[in-house]
């Protein structure tokens, strides 16, 4: 199992679902995550983040028809989770306020959530953590622990919108790759962290 | 003193809303204080297929059509504003499960003709009369230059018109975050109408 569907086993074992959840979990191809809130003090409900199959039709059969008008296409998703913390919970270092640093605006954060939706989207990689960055703008870091590899993929947005990117050996203590990433273009870049190239 | 163009000075916010939901009755039942027990006057907008329902609530227009709320002040001003805002958030928190991807509010105003942009070199660009003139195109006829500003919460987006004789000045205040952006930009309103006097202050000349 992945690390996001063993998420949703063990928290699906709290839930008060129906026990056929595992014929509906194995239709799913993408790799799912699921969230359990509580729902007016009551029962709780479970919210489904799919990057393939309606969430609302998953989140539906899965629960029951008594917990389906809880849930509703764009309320929670991986996408949702970005957004909250890009938009609304990226902490910025009050030191770095009096030291004249700008915050990330409004345009390197809707940059910054288009990068991120379009790695996820193109190579399935999730961000490890997401903050702002001392040059001004958002850096995100990406962690790939996989087998006996152990790089790390730091991208910076900047508030100019220019994106730079360096891939590090965490094992050797060295950048391996360093890009100025153009036209929103990853590939060689990642090819290099998944030690696919170079 | 240029003029401010109500009708293009709305407030917008864009998501999935239901215009079958926001409708008269609706309204003053949601919201009393707003629109006190009084005549909604409804407009149809007849389109090729169907219709569009635009209320008229006294100091502005509603138009919950098209995937957009939008706004539309009858006079530009604080207390139009501050009604706007209200019945604005009022509609999101009521309505808090629309998919909302924007928000944002334009300000436009029309010099007068004693007055000129305070950079009017941006419309001239030099050498584009020369070059176009070259390849035979003799006059044109509409002049637009638009420079981006972003912020912590919004892009601020201005915009130099001139057709003609006609010259304006747009000021659009977008909140582009898929978070909240309904409630920034509506908390905003005010304050940004107020920045927005400003910069036409500095972005118009009056003719000596």
């Amino acid at each position: 199992m992945t690390g996001l569907e063993f998420v949703l086993a063990t928290q699906l074992m709290t839930a008060d679902v129906p026990s056929d959840y595992s014929g509906i979990l194995n239709r799913l191809e993408n790799p799912i995550e699921i969230i359990l809130s509580e729902c007016n003090g009551q029962k709780q409900t479970a919210a489904f983040l799919s990057t393939g199959e309606s969430t609302v039709d998953i989140a539906s059969a899965l629960i029951g028809s008594e917990f389906s008008d809880q849930v509703g296409p764009g309320q929670v998703g991986l996408e949702s989770h970005w957004e909250q913390k890009i938009f609304k919970r990226l902490s910025f270092p009050r030191h770095w306020e009096t030291e004249g640093i700008e915050r990330p605006n409004v345009a390197a954060k809707t940059h910054c959530l288009a990068l991120i939706k379009k790695l996820f989207a193109e190579y399935q990689l999730i961000p490890s953590n997401i903050l702002p960055s001392i040059e001004e703008g958002i850096g995100i870091r990406y962690d790939n622990s996989a087998a006996w590899e152990d790089r790390s993929m730091l991208i910076e947005v900047y508030n100019d919108l220019d994106i730079a990117l360096i891939v590090t050996d965490n094992i050797g203590k060295e950048t391996i790759y360093r890009e100025d990433v153009r036209e929103m273009n990853f590939n060689h870049a990642v090819e290099v962290y998944q030690n696919n190239r170079g | 003193m240029a003029t401010s163009i109500p009708e293009k000075s709305v407030f917008v916010a864009i998501g999935a809303w239901n215009p079958a939901i926001i409708q008269p009755g609706w309204l003053r039942a949601e919201f009393p204080q707003i629109i006190p027990d009084q005549k909604i006057t409804v407009h149809f907008n007849a389109g090729p297929a169907s219709y569009a329902l635009v209320m008229d609530l006294g100091k502005f227009l509603l138009d919950p059509n098209g995937g957009r709320l939008v706004f539309v002040p009858k006079v530009l001003d604080e207390e139009t504003l501050l009604q706007i805002q209200a019945l604005s958030k009022g509609i999101y928190k009521k309505l808090a499960h629309t998919p909302v991807s924007a928000a944002g509010s334009n300000f436009v105003f029309r010099l007068d003709s004693g007055e000129d942009f305070a950079i009017e070199e941006i419309l001239e660009c030099a050498g584009s009369q020369k070059t176009y003139a070259e390849i035979g195109f003799k006059k044109c006829i509409r002049q637009s230059v638009q420079h981006s500003f972003s912020f912590e919460d919004y892009n601020l987006n201005i915009t130099f018109l001139k057709a003609e004789s006609d010259k304006t000045i747009q000021l659009n205040y977008d909140y582009p975050s898929p978070v909240d952006s309904v409630v920034k930009a509506a908390d905003a309103l005010r304050e940004n109408y107020r920045h927005a006097l400003t910069l036409c202050d500095k972005f118009i000349r009056r003719r000596s």
